[in-house]
């Protein structure tokens, strides 16, 4: 490195070369340096840092004169008229409405969700793989504890695989598809700009669009989104209302189908989660300290999406998705294994019969909470169950699906909250949604058994 | 755009560096910042960029900013002293071109650009001139021309 270079990584305060040069240098010399650092920085009224990099623009500006042209722009009408109709409010917010129902809910909950999962699930895995993993299984290993850990009913391959490959992978495959068409097409910064004002009121800025949007489709590939948010605070906001107040496509499926023929028990699911969401990204964003989320974002020009790039982006998410993703659910039937072979999951229920009986349902429902949290929509399949023998009052069933959707999310996606906000912050937002999930049931069982039950 | 040079910085800093180093001084003038301004800072009246409408044009003076990494980004996207924006649009947030891209920030951003107006409003009905936030106006101080 050349020592212009050094100096001028000492004014814009690098650490890492501050350390070196007084490693290098000895401590009097570098002391030398910093005085002078610091008097530098006395003559400007702006990080050094700023004003290195606005000279540098300046310069950078003058060779980009001396050798470039311009040519006078030429602009497509068509292109205009996309431009105005993306960016102007009235006309903007009906088109984000479409967006979302098409590419979202139609692509990629009904077909992607419905369609091709029913499809890999039913006739691959129930008909195909788990007969014959479960056989293999049956005639090789001995050991009923070891059958159980890779097949029957919670098996590594016939629940974790299953899950992951067929369930999970198809929609989030849809998904990733959607998105890199969205991301081609240069829209998905004009979502954010549109959506900036309603996230500020939770907390967020306009960018954490993209993890919740993809939080409907796989909460725990979101969680792992809010990466891309700019603050610890952001990132933990967005992991909270992920956790909680964001049912994901799964789960969703499950509720929609149980609830659809109710229109008035689904409007009333409805309106208490969207309520919870708005509540817990106003309340987290009134008591965690830090700063406020400030917004800003380049908004490319609209573009034709290219197959080529939209098919390169699905698939390095597809490959991050199995090789980041897939371990988790594979780790989760491994931990269903553990807890009924010791016994632990029977103690858990028999403590959560606790919550559920204070929220007005059946002792049964626990174990669909418990499983729910293996698998979000199992959980709601099994109060599917439950409804259909009959053992569900219609209020019952809004509460039970309020309090499911709010509760811990799924295994898998605590997990990731673990890797990506460490023990601490995952544990304390288990916590607050599972508080917030019975405390919300319980005052639903109540307002709903004081107007008279069922919806 | 070009400041007034009173001492090249860096070069103060580059050259007791390497003669700390090793003996030589290797001056620079890649700085040529005035006492406490930036070049391209200049003292004309000025107001926030949140106080234009859609349609209108100013050339940025100063971003008022004390937070380093801020100033980092929106550098990053030319928004630096001297450069010409136009805005596309007040609300939601702000959208406006600088050179050949087009930024998106919000109010609290574009209460911290400040910006010298260029020219007259044009209130033709392109599609540029877009809604202006009718709460645009009024609600910011320091501005000297609060509407034209």
């Amino acid at each position: 490195m050349s020592r212009r270079a050094v100096a001028f990584l000492l004014l814009s305060g690098d650490r890492d070369v501050h350390a070196l040069v007084r490693h290098t240098e000895g401590r009097e010399r570098y002391e030398k340096v910093r005085r002078i650092v610091e008097q530098t920085a006395r003559r400007h009224d702006r990080p050094l840092s700023y004003v290195i990099g606005l000279k540098r623009q300046e310069e950078a500006d003058v060779i980009a004169r001396r050798v470039t042209q311009v040519a006078p722009g030429r602009k497509g009408r068509f292109v205009g008229v996309l431009d105005f109709v993306t960016l102007f409010p009235p006309t903007a917010i009906p088109l984000l409405i479409l967006v979302v129902y098409f590419g979202l809910y139609r692509f990629v909950g009904v077909f992607g969700a419905g369609t091709v999962v029913d499809f890999l699930e039913r006739r691959v895995f129930a008909e195909v793989i788990n007969p014959a993993v479960n056989a293999l299984v049956a005639r090789h290993i001995g050991s009923a504890a070891l059958r159980e850990l890779l097949a029957g009913e919670y098996g590594v391959v016939t629940l974790g695989l299953r899950y992951s490959v067929a369930i999970v992978l198809p929609i989030v495959g849809m998904f990733f598809f959607m998105f890199s068409v969205l991301e081609d097409t240069g829209y998905l910064p004009r979502l954010a700009l549109m959506s900036d004002r309603a996230f500020k009121l939770i907390g967020l800025s306009g960018r954490a669009v993209i993890p919740m949007t993809l939080g409907f489709g796989c909460g725990t590939m979101a969680t792992m989104v809010t990466r891309t948010l700019e603050t610890r605070r952001e990132r933990t906001i967005a992991t909270l209302l992920l956790a909680l107040a964001v049912p994901c496509s799964a789960q969703l499926g499950v509720i929609l189908g149980m609830l659809s023929t109710r229109p008035q028990a689904l409007l009333l699911w409805a309106g208490v989660v969207g309520a919870a969401f708005v509540l817990a990204g106003y309340g987290a964003s009134r008591f965690l300290p830090g700063e406020r989320p400030v917004f800003y974002m380049e908004v490319p020009p609209l573009r034709v999406p290219v197959l080529s790039n939209v098919l390169a982006k699905t698939l390095a998410r597809m490959k991050w998705y199995f090789v980041e993703v897939m371990p988790l659910f594979v780790g989760a039937s491994a931990v269903i294994w553990i807890g009924r072979v010791t016994g632990l999951f029977q103690l858990v229920l028999k403590g959560l019969e606790v919550p559920v009986r204070l929220v007005g349902l059946p002792p049964e429902a626990a174990f669909a909470f418990l499983f729910g949290f293996f698998r979000r929509d199992y959980g709601a399949a099994g109060l599917y169950d439950l409804a259909r023998a009959g053992r569900l009052t219609d209020a019952q069933l809004v509460v039970a699906s309020v309090t499911l959707t709010l509760f811990v999310p799924c295994v898998a996606q605590f997990a990731m909250m673990w890797k990506e906000r460490g023990w601490r912050s995952a544990l304390a937002i288990a916590a607050v949604a599972l508080a917030v999930a019975f405390i919300t049931g319980y005052a639903l069982n109540l307002v709903l058994a004081g107007t008279g039950g069922a919806p | 755009m070009t400041g007034t040079m009173t001492s090249t910085v860096a070069g103060t800093v580059a050259g007791t560096v390497a003669g700390t180093a090793a003996g030589t001084a290797a001056g620079t003038r890649i700085f040529r910042a005035r006492r406490g301004t930036i070049s391209g800072e200049r003292s004309m009246p000025t107001c926030r960029l949140a106080a234009l409408r859609a349609g209108e044009r100013g050339r940025v003076v100063r971003v008022t900013s004390a937070s380093a990494p801020l100033l980092q980004k929106l550098l990053a996207m030319a928004i630096v002293p001297g450069s010409e924006i136009r805005v596309d649009l007040a609300f939601p947030a702000f959208v406006f071109e600088v050179g050949n891209t087009r930024v998106a920030v919000d109010r609290a951003i574009a209460q911290q650009i400040e910006v010298e107006r260029i020219g007259r409003v044009s209130r033709c009905c392109t599609p540029r001139a877009i809604t202006g936030d009718p709460r645009a106006d009024g609600r910011r101080g320091g501005t000297n021309e609060p509407s034209l």
